[in-house]
């Protein structure tokens, strides 16, 4: 029963080595998004504002450098690639339309990065491979201990 | 915002981006009154994640001279009101939990001591600045360029910023936290990265409300 177990445990661990980066590269082109984090402005006359001051600065409607479109928003925090199982806080800006604005509150809120993924996907791998050499190695071992003796079967 | 409204609002702040007149008196902001309009971010890239911060909680007020577009001031931000988004990584950042990053209670405050703006000839908008920035209880001679837009009052109280004049300031610096005595411990090191993004969007204004 044992022997059982542990082949069957070994075999997880081949599969969880061997789908590690499948699984995160396809977590990834499912729900990956490029966005820019931004930390949501609450204030709407603020918003305002700063969509006054971007037009000032942007007269002939070219939106330029997208960073400057997220601020109208809120506070830039950077450009990332995120998991986003939902798109309801995603913006879309009338100034920029390629651009993506994702609405965070850093108090509370923490998106799942794609490199996040990507490294646990990498340590993920490397353990479940550490554990399925371990595997083979005890079950090649105690294989050996169990085989009957050479000489037991020899008649007389 | 209405579309007449909005447009005579950013023809109003296209005349009105650059420095105050130099007849004009001086002025002293106050910042951080508004939470929203409060804003400290820091960010620091590493293999694992980029760790995105903020505090809403500055305190402080700059004095501003239009006549020469020199300022002088202090601003505050408490240590144990920086938020990351995970509580157990703001306990570490405080130095709680077994952290020790920012050591809240040795050193619970981060100052920055301006002592000169400079108008950057040729923009509208662009200062250059120096003074002495305090983390981790070590102060470093600091200098940077930062863009402020002055809102005149008759300007933001019909953009219901609020009254009195008002003042917006970005800038943004990295900071190497090994310099100001920041330690990194073992075994983080594919989660922090050894230079942190600061920016800061601060509004301030003539006019802060009373204390409650």
């Amino acid at each position: 029963v044992l022997r059982t177990l542990l082949r069957v445990a070994t075999l997880a661990a081949c599969g969880v080595a061997l789908l590690a980066y499948p699984a995160a590269f396809g977590l990834d082109a499912l729900f990956g998004k490029d966005v820019w984090l931004v930390e949501e402005q609450t204030d709407a006359s603020v918003v305002a504002i700063q969509r006054s001051q971007w037009k000032a600065d942007h007269p002939d409607g070219k939106p330029g450098d997208p960073r400057e479109v997220a601020e109208i928003y809120g506070t830039p925090l950077s450009r990332e690639r995120v998991i986003l199982f939902s798109d309801a806080r995603l913006l879309v800006p009338p100034e920029d339309p390629s651009v993506a604005v994702l609405r965070v509150t850093k108090a509370s809120e923490n998106p799942l990065q794609r490199r996040t993924v990507r490294y646990a996907a990498k340590w993920v791998a490397i353990g479940a491979a550490a554990a399925a050499l371990v595997g083979f190695l005890l079950l090649r071992v105690t294989r050996r201990r169990v085989a009957p003796p050479a000489s037991a079967g020899t008649p007389a | 915002m209405n579309a007449p409204r909005a447009l005579l609002l950013a023809a109003v702040l296209a005349t009105t981006a650059g420095p105050a007149s130099a007849e004009e008196a001086k002025a002293t902001y106050t910042f951080g009154t508004y939470e929203a309009r409060t804003n400290v971010t820091f960010v620091s890239e590493a293999d694992l994640e980029t760790i995105h911060g903020v505090t809403h909680k500055v305190s402080g007020s700059v004095t501003y001279d239009p006549a020469t577009g020199d300022a002088t001031g202090r601003l505050v931000a408490p240590v144990k009101e920086l938020r990351t988004g995970i509580e157990l990584r703001d306990a570490h950042l405080r130095g709680e939990q077994g952290g020790v990053w920012l050591e809240a209670a040795k050193h619970p405050e981060i100052v920055f001591e301006l002592t000169k703006t400079t108008p950057v000839a040729g923009t509208k908008d662009q200062f250059d600045y120096q003074g002495r920035l305090t983390i981790h209880g070590v102060t470093k001679d600091w200098k940077g360029r930062a863009t402020i837009r002055f809102i005149p009052a008759s300007v933001a109280g019909p953009a219901k910023l609020g009254a009195g004049d008002w003042a917006r300031v970005k800038t943004s610096f990295d900071v190497p936290i090994r310099d100001f005595g920041i330690v990194i411990p073992e075994g983080v090191g594919p989660k922090v990265s050894a230079t942190w993004r600061v920016s800061i969007d601060l509004y301030g204004t003539t006019a802060p409300p009373a204390p409650k």
